[in-house]
């Protein structure tokens, strides 16, 4: 993952990011993972792989589930980002957290806010989905500790209490 | 029966909301404002001589801080758990592809990737052993001054030539397993800086903070006491992260350039550098009677720990400890050889080279089950060791034993049950089949190795007790079991707790997170410091029994005081201590283990007879982890331990051809998603108490892996009627087995 702190040959651009505007320098070639990670200190999102693989940097970027290492930050300029810190505000992604908890779909973690963010993703447009489709949508998603049995229980559990 | 507040109960991750919103900050994403961007360069080449190694156009470059090499290194230019052989920086040689021969410290990233490019090595490139068979051969090469047999063993009992000629049937066949990453999804990464006291702090994904410091205190030459290790949280461990990943980077950085620093490993640079699971070839001859009874083993193992020995020599102990699994042969002749080579760099791996024999086990009991005519489990039940008997290396097993009651409860399963009905295909090219094999793990360290834990607990002014633990939590949730363990003893809220946990300034030595001993030891030290507390508590109110709900303190039912207020009043501070037991007679190097965690693990799945695919329809995992600490915690780690499994057996390899790794990358290594595992997985926890734990427990991080990969295999035999002797089977490995066979079949009835 790179990290550009030198201010020389950046563009200035505006993202919105959960909500908030935030007006930044970035250089023109930046992933809006380190964008997010590095110069905004959005650590909730994850490095896994860089290059698409794992979905640990998944965000929604204007409701669809986006890798964010797989995007330049200039290329997300006017689109709303929701990344996991916007929980406050959003009442869906707080369902989905805590049945994460409750149904003990965490364990070390570090995939867990992209999971919940495929998970948003999927809900916000899809209300009751069928196992499979839960599956299918956290498939971009790698998990290596939970064998995602819980995972899936824990977003299927959503909307039917 | 006592009915418990906390034990055994499903109980919700202490750390869960933290980890939900992103706000919990893994080694990766600690920041400081002035930190050193840490880049390392890496060898291209499996082996070669190095002949220069020419910096200076590197720290030209502006913006670079530091370039670090083996000149730089005050004290040993060496690291290693068991044996520091692994140089911090090659020097002379570089032994595998991926080691390090510099390191960059730079303003930025960008600037420290950029000087990677600029360091001119230049090599004398050598012929790389790659192949652990060619590594034994007199011609080959010294990877290290001691040669390349890194470990030999050999253990004999009775006469198993006798015992073979005596037997009805012989059965021989050789198994080979592969080398299988790690994949935690946060790669190797950390900080370091000084803190207020003037330490070093190494903050590092990491599973033993305060072994991190002796290695780090041997490569500064500083003392321990200026030096800090911080391991938790961590974004996944599996054993890959026991060893030092990135911590010798981070130190060596910050103590030259008194500046923090930073390191993040890329995906590639993850897979390149760090160890393996060690890739094993076994002989197995077995023979047993037409009674189903088994008479002798010859087991045979060669293992390749690659580069360096880092835990090779203790996983290999493993591997031939538990080649017999769980059965009882009267006659063993046990050896093999654990050798160096230029093939990656193999560490411990959740399992501890025992996947790897009872793969090689569990396939050989069903085909002689299958070849006496008797039921597979009923033959496996049958020569189940029983206690008073001996094991592969002449070796006791004292404590509790888990396989019968395993056995009992498969039979009452499921899919034991309804295998016929199971197994009925729903189209001709979809053949169904069940598999199931049984197996155990070794707790603790072994005889002669410091095995203890040390905990502590607080009353603090905030009105609750402070945990002190040293062990990382690395998501095995033993920061929960911890604190349920304690409530339980205080009889008080989970919320009237905290904890720190990893944290070697902070809290005391608990040992490591490795060989399924947490939950065991430390959980069994915190056991005996709430003990303590709650009697000091009782002695400063003279009372007998106590109750704590949301921070008051109840003595035999009356109102006494808040936690904050008796924090006034006096000081509480307990410590609990508890060394896990061993054999009283070493079998040599640590050997033997004497408490066992057992599992079983049953497997129905379909193969696609066109196309070669296995999908796995339904699982069924027994676990003996003695008393459950937490259900939801055990469950957890089953699911997870039995989807590492799936892939084992199914798609995971990391390829090394000649020296070289083939596929370090996600893309390309392929580990289980969620479309990849059956969503249908029970977990049964038997019932079996193990006495010499105050809370009768035993860990299960590891057994929940080890019998995964032999039942699948015996699964997919169920199905196709064959045997697949090496791992992973992949779709490709089936379709052309299948397809050879059919030619043949048409080439015996259609002579042309």
């Amino acid at each position: 993952m790179s990290t550009v702190k030198t201010d020389k040959n950046t563009i200035n651009i505006s993202l919105k990011i959960n909500g908030k505007e935030y007006n930044i320098n970035v250089a023109p070639t930046e992933t809006l993972l380190n964008t997010l990670r590095d110069r905004l200190h959005l650590t909730g999102t994850k490095y896994g792989c860089g290059e698409g693989e794992c979905g640990a940097c998944s965000i929604i970027i204007d409701g669809e589930l986006v890798n964010s290492c797989m995007i330049l930050s200039p290329q997300a300029e006017g689109k709303e980002i929701l990344t996991i810190e916007g929980y406050e505000n959003d009442e869906l992604i707080r369902k989905i957290q805590d049945a994460f908890i409750a149904k003990g779909a965490v364990q070390c973690g570090y995939c867990t806010p992209g999971m919940i963010m495929a998970a948003r993703a999927l809900l916000s447009k899809n209300h009751d989905p069928s196992i499979d489709e839960i599956r299918e949508a956290i498939s971009g998603n790698l998990c290596r500790c939970t064998g995602y049995v819980k995972i899936v229980e824990a977003i299927s559990s959503i909307n039917k209490a | 029966m006592v009915e418990y507040r906390y034990l055994g109960k499903h109980i919700p991750r202490v750390d869960a909301k933290e980890k939900v919103t992103g706000k919990l900050l893994y080694p990766s994403d600690v920041h400081f404002d002035n930190q050193i961007y840490i880049r390392v360069l890496r060898t291209r080449y499996p082996y070669a001589r190095i002949l220069s190694i020419d910096t200076s156009k590197a720290e030209n470059l502006p913006g670079v801080i530091k370039v670090l090499t083996h000149k730089d290194v005050p004290g040993l230019n060496a690291f290693g758990i068991a044996t520091q052989d692994q140089p911090v920086f090659c020097s002379d040689y570089v032994r595998y592809h991926g080691d390090a021969i510099a390191a960059v410290g730079a303003e930025s990233d960008e600037i420290a990737r950029q000087a990677l490019l600029l360091i001119d090595i230049e090599y004398e490139i050598l012929e790389p052993i790659a192949d652990p068979e060619d590594a034994l051969k007199p011609s080959a090469p010294k990877l290290h001054k001691n040669g390349n047999i890194l470990n030999e063993k050999k253990f004999t009992k009775g006469n198993v030539d006798k015992a073979f000629d005596e037997s009805d049937l012989v059965f021989e066949h050789t198994y080979q397993t592969q080398r299988q990453a790690h994949c935690y999804l946060e790669t190797e990464a950390g900080v370091a800086y000084f803190d207020e006291e003037g330490r070093l702090v190494v903050h590092a994904g990491g599973q033993y903070p305060h072994r991190d410091v002796t290695q780090i205190s041997r490569i500064l030459n500083i003392p321990k006491e200026k030096i800090r290790a911080i391991n938790s949280p961590v974004g996944g461990g599996f054993g890959g992260k026991d060893e030092l990943t990135v911590q010798q980077y981070l130190a060596l950085m910050t103590y030259i350039t008194k500046r923090p620093s930073k390191i993040i490993l890329d995906r590639e640079e993850s897979f390149l550098s760090g160890g393996k699971r060690h890739p094993v070839k076994i002989t197995l001859k077995t023979g047993v009677n037409n009674d189903g009874k088994l008479t002798g083993i010859r087991f045979y193992a060669l293992s390749d720990t690659g580069g360096y020995a880092s835990l090779g020599g203790p996983v290999f102990n493993l591997t031939v400890e538990h080649s017999v699994g769980v059965y009882f042969f009267p006659d063993a002749d046990i050896s093999g050889h654990c050798v160096y080579t230029n093939s990656g760099f193999q560490v411990a791996f959740r399992g501890f080279g025992v996947p790897q024999s009872l793969f090689a086990l569990e396939l050989q009991m069903d085909e002689m089950a299958d070849s006496i005519g008797i039921d597979r489990l009923e033959f496996r039940k049958i020569n189940l060791l029983k206690k008073g008997q001996k094991g592969a290396i002449d070796n006791e097993f004292p404590l509790s034993i888990g396989s019968l009651p395993i056995v009992e409860e498969i039979y009452k399963g499921e899919i034991y049950k309804n295998r016929k009905t199971l197994t009925k295909s729903t189209k001709p090219h979809l053949k169904r089949g069940v598999g199931f094999a049984l197996g155990l793990q070794g707790a603790g360290l072994g005889v002669g190795l410091p095995d203890f834990a040390h905990t502590k607990i607080k009353l603090i002014e905030e009105g609750k007790f402070k945990l002190l633990m040293g062990t990382s939590e690395m998501g095995q949730g033993n920061a929960t079991c911890f604190t349920q363990i304690a409530a339980e003893e205080l009889n008080c809220d989970l919320s009237d707790t905290t904890y720190i946990l990893g944290d070697s300034g902070l809290v005391p030595d608990s040992g490591s997170a490795t060989a399924s001993r947490t939950i065991y030891a430390v959980g069994a030290s915190i056991y005996f410091a709430a003990k303590r507390m709650k009697e000091a508590i009782l002695k400063h109110y003279n009372g007998t029994k106590l109750e704590i709900k949301s921070g008051t303190i109840y003595i035999d039912g009356q109102v006494k005081h808040t936690l904050s207020e008796l924090y006034k009043e006096k000081a509480f501070e307990t410590t609990g201590e508890f060394i896990v037991p061993t054999a009283k007679e070493c079998l040599g190097d640590g050997l033997p283990h004497i408490l066992y965690g057992y599992s079983g693990h049953v497997i129905l799945l379909e193969v696609n007879t066109l196309t070669g695919e296995i999908e796995v329809l339904k699982a069924e995992c027994y676990i003996d982890a003695g008393r459950v600490i937490n259900m939801q915690g055990l469950q957890g780690q089953s699911e997870g331990g039995l989807v590492m499994g799936i892939g084992y057996a199914l798609t995971e390899n990391s390829i090394v051809k000649n020296g070289y790794y083939q596929n370090p990358r996600f893309a390309t290594y392929i580990i289980p998603t969620a479309l990849d595992v059956p969503i249908d997985i029970s977990t049964v926890a038997v019932d079996v108490y193990e006495e010499s734990n105050p809370l009768g427990s035993k860990g299960i991080g590891e057994v929940v892996f080890t019998s995964v990969a032999p039942a699948v295999a015996n699964a997919i035999y169920d199905a196709v009627g064959e045997r697949f002797y090496s791992l992973p089977i992949t779709p490709e490995d089936i379709l052309l087995r299948l397809n050879s066979k059919s030619k043949n079949r048409e080439n015996t009835l259609c002579p042309q």
